[in-house]
């Protein structure tokens, strides 16, 4: 059976979609850029060097689109975390599995199921569309599982996830102040790290800038570089660095830090360096690396996942024709959500 | 599963496919897996368990990524010219090894009951391979031949409980033994001799142009008058002074043939015409007529038929056989009969001709094969005393010089018809390439040790009784003493070690039941 899944959720997303068959409502998002301003400047690089052996928990989500009815969609969602003492990988537990079925009609009950499972409460407004719904519900699972880990950790473990430190969904800050307060009190440090970052400079893609001058002032040294920034409001929960955590890494990234009292960023970004030097991931922490592996969707598990449901539903009475013309586009969706 | 020490149920991997010629699978990357090992893929529920012999190994890794080897080498070269350490996370999950193998039959059954069947099916989906047991081999007891020569072997190691031969049943139907220089052909022969000894189930023959059996003839080397049954079952004959009760070597003029003569020098058409002649009118004193006649008398004799010259040629290379020591006109002091006799007795006979000229070796050789196989080929119209008599094996190092060429000659002849005779051939060569293929072809059992040469592999690849062109690689890479043994009972070519010679004597010495006789065995 696939990595974390429970068998018998196959048959509810089905008994669901069954059950209503609704009309779909637009979809929306908003990235939305946030623009630091000013200029790079080279004395604002500071050097670090790699600690010594440590422990480190990485996070992760992956999620996939694995019907499209076009008024309701089924997807996967599954995080998973992945502990290394020193580079030794510890034994860990399953992944979290949800096959989520989600339609126009009930998406808000949906959500809200899901945000008072993890954050607590109700959600002070609801997604905008079916793969928003997705998106935030996967979100949302990922920083349950954040605070999961942190509240398991060793004292000095260094936690990271895939991402940014800051509420990107309405309602959820209550959330990350809880999670940053144990982490500090545990003495954990949390660290957020991402491949991709919605900041710009005039407009320009902050990242490759700060790499450029970076690589000019510290050549082969491990860099990390602060970031003022103002744009986020009250929703940022921890200090932005663009940092590069091996010498001869060809990529720097996003790192959003929130640490225990007293511990400089050196140190955290250090313990990362040292989980940084795998020959085939050079410069990003390995940890991270394998935690999304973990949790991704492969393309034959996607198959296999809709291979399963289509045998559910015709055994439940579903008329094959009927499911080939609602989902008869599902082509276009293979991979979608990866 | 059990835990490592070889030979025992050590999980090597999974089956992860290809066909019934090769089956390929993932192995785990820090279990050692070597060239040339036994190994079993037990199919699920037990039904059958293959034998897979490994061919090839090649790294293999998870990454989807083409080239992520190639550019991951590359971090650690980049790493290591800044001193810059890297770690592969993961290793155990991330990086395995191929391991390619020939299907070498399968097992149904258990135990003693176990059945070998050839390899017409593959084993189930993603079966687990394992290291082969003494549970595993024990079917292949029926197959391992009387006469031992060695332990089987899995790639490097020895399973000393398995012991390895030839079957003493199938020599007569000739064996050959082929390694290139140094790689053990004289040892094998040795532990053959102690086997044969040992059992005096056979007659052998072993011509020894080198004179290295005897004693050894290095320091630290033993020779065949230090096995323990030699007082009783080994005769020496030699054409040098040796430290040990011996006989001299005396052929007679009359035992010579025309072909013999033609082995040892080109001859012109009329010269071969001449001896003809010369055979058809004076018969086994053809060689005597040669010699005591001059020139003219016998252009006078043949009508002069021949040309002087010719008959010149003809005689000086008569009086080149006639003068030398080992021949001798006199019928009754040659050694031949003696010989013949002791073979039948199921002696070993080591006829050391190392201080013959080649000429001369090769002359004996020929004239001791032949009357082994006249008188056994005499016997087989007296049933009852054919059946008297046991296997005779006639070994005569650097084959290749007898066999280039299918006809001609008294062991081509052998090759040929020896074995309805009880006459069987050992050919011992580092050149196989050099044997005609038709001869090759008649040696049922084939005793392969380490060959270099390419040609040579390829020459017995297509005349082996089971195939090992898939082995060639492993061919190549056999250490001195290690070998594979193929012939009509063996159910696929197995690998042996054979044992050193000092080693199995030493054993031998060990053993309580042993009777020394060598004390009163001249000077040993
Ligand atoms: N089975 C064996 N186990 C261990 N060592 C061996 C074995 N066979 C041979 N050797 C070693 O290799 C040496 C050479 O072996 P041997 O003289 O039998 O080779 P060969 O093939 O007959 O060589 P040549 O072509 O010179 O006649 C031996 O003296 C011995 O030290
Ligand atoms: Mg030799």
């Amino acid at each position: 059976m696939m990595r974390g899944l429970n068998a018998a959720e196959i048959g509810n997303v089905i008994d669901q979609m069954a059950a209503d068959r609704d009309g779909a409502k637009p979809i929306a998002s908003d990235p939305g850029f946030i623009d630091v301003g000013g200029t790079v400047d080279p004395k604002g690089f500071c050097p670090f060097d790699r600690a010594g052996e440590c422990a480190m928990t990485a996070v992760d989500g992956g999620s996939a689109v694995l019907l499209d009815g076009g008024s309701f969609l089924i997807a996967a969602v599954r995080v998973g975390s992945a502990s290394y003492r020193d580079r030794e990988y510890l034994a860990h537990s399953e992944p979290e599995f949800h096959l989520l079925h989600l339609s126009a009609g009930d998406l808000e009950d949906a959500y809200s199921i899901f945000f008072g499972k993890t954050v607590g409460g109700e959600p002070p407004d609801s997604p905008r569309g079916l793969d928003e719904a997705a998106g935030r519900i996967r979100t949302l699972l990922e920083w349950k599982a954040v605070e999961n880990v942190v509240r398991d950790a060793e004292p000095g473990t260094i936690t990271a996830f895939d991402g940014a430190l800051w509420a990107g969904i309405r309602g959820i800050g209550p959330m990350l102040s809880r999670i940053v307060e144990s982490a500090r009190k545990k003495d954990v440090e949390l660290c957020g790290i991402s491949k991709r970052s919605m900041l710009t400079q005039h407009s320009r893609p902050l990242i490759p800038a700060v790499q450029i001058a970076g690589d000019g002032a510290l050549p082969d040294r491990a860099w990390h570089y602060p970031l003022q920034i103002s744009g986020y409001g009250e929703k940022l929960f921890g200090e932005v660095h663009v940092a590069k955590f091996h010498p001869q890494s060809r990529y720097v990234f996003r790192a959003d830090l929130s640490l225990p009292d007293g511990t400089p960023p050196a140190t955290a970004l250090g313990k990362l360096a040292y989980h940084a030097n795998d020959p085939a991931y050079v410069g990003y922490p390995y940890p991270l690396a394998r935690v999304h592996n973990d949790v991704a969707f492969s393309r034959s598990e996607v198959e296999d996942l809709r291979s399963l449901l289509r045998s559910e539903a015709l055994r439940k009475g579903m008329d094959p024709k009927e499911w080939q013309l609602t989902f008869q586009d599902f082509h276009d969706v293979l991979d979608k959500g990866r | 599963m059990a835990k490592d020490e070889i030979g025992t149920d050590v999980s090597l991997g999974r089956i992860t496919g290809r066909d019934v010629t090769e089956i390929v699978f993932r192995a785990y990357r820090n279990r050692d897996i070597f060239l040339g090992e036994m190994l079993i893929g037990e199919c699920a529920e037990g039904r059958r368990r293959f034998i897979l012999r490994v061919i090839n190994i090649m790294h293999g890794s998870e990454a989807s990524e083409a080239g992520w080897a190639p550019k991951t080498a590359g971090a650690f070269m980049d790493g290591d010219a800044r001193e810059e350490e890297y770690h592969v996370y993961d290793a155990d999950r991330r990086l395995y090894n191929h391991v390619v193998c020939a299907p070498l039959g399968y097992l149904l059954g258990e135990g003693d009951d176990a059945e070998f069947r050839s390899p017409k099916t593959i084993p189930t989906h993603f079966s687990r391979v394992r290291r082969a047991s003494d549970r595993d081999y024990r079917f292949l007891e029926r197959y391992l031949g009387d006469v031992k020569l060695g332990s089987l072997r899995s790639g490097e190691h020895v399973i000393p409980s398995v012991p390895v031969g030839i079957d003493s049943g199938v020599i007569c139907q000739h064996m050959g033994v082929f390694a290139t220089t140094g790689m053990g052909k004289s040892n094998l022969m040795k532990r053959m001799a102690g086997a044969i000894m040992e059992s005096g189930k056979a007659g052998l023959l072993i011509l020894d142009p080198h004179g290295e059996y005897i004693d050894g003839g290095k320091d630290g080397l033993k020779g065949l008058v230090h096995h323990p049954k030699a007082g009783t079952n080994l005769d020496i004959f030699v054409t040098r002074e040796v430290a040990a009760n011996a006989s001299d070597i005396r052929i007679s003029t009359s035992e010579i043939k025309v072909q013999d003569m033609q082995n040892l020098w080109q001859f012109s058409d009329p010269q071969v015409e001449l001896l003809n002649a010369v055979w058809s009118r004076e018969r086994d004193g053809w060689l005597d007529y040669l010699m005591d006649n001059d020139t003219q008398t016998i252009f006078q004799a043949f009508n002069e038929q021949f040309h002087e010259g010719s008959i010149g040629v003809v005689g000086r290379r008569a009086a080149v056989l006639a003068s030398s020591p080992f021949v001798t006109r006199d019928g009754r002091i040659s050694i031949t009969k003696t010989i013949v006799e002791k073979l039948h007795q199921g002696k070993v006979v080591l006829v050391d001709l190392s201080g013959a000229s080649e000429r001369e070796e090769l002359l004996i050789s020929s004239v001791l094969a032949r009357a082994v196989f006249q008188e056994n080929s005499r016997l087989f119209r007296d049933k009852a005393a054919f059946k008297s008599i046991p296997p005779c094996l006639i070994a005569l190092e650097e084959a290749q010089r007898v066999f280039e060429r299918a006809q001609g000659g008294i062991f081509p002849q052998i090759a040929r018809e020896g074995r309805k005779f009880k006459t069987g051939l050992c050919a011992i060569s580092q050149q196989p390439k050099l044997i005609d293929t038709e001869v090759i072809s008649q040696f049922n059992t084939l005793v392969i040790l380490g060959l270099a040469d390419r040609q040579d592999r390829e020459r017995l690849a297509g005349s082996a009784r089971q195939d090992i062109s898939r082995l060639d690689y492993e061919i190549q890479t056999l250490m001195t003493g290690e070998g594979l043994v193929t012939g009509p009972n063996t159910p696929f070519a197995l690998p042996l070690k054979v044992d050193l010679y000092e080693t199995y004597l030493a054993g031998m010495a060990g053993k309580p039941e042993r009777k020394r006789k060598s004390a009163d065995k001249g000077f040993f």
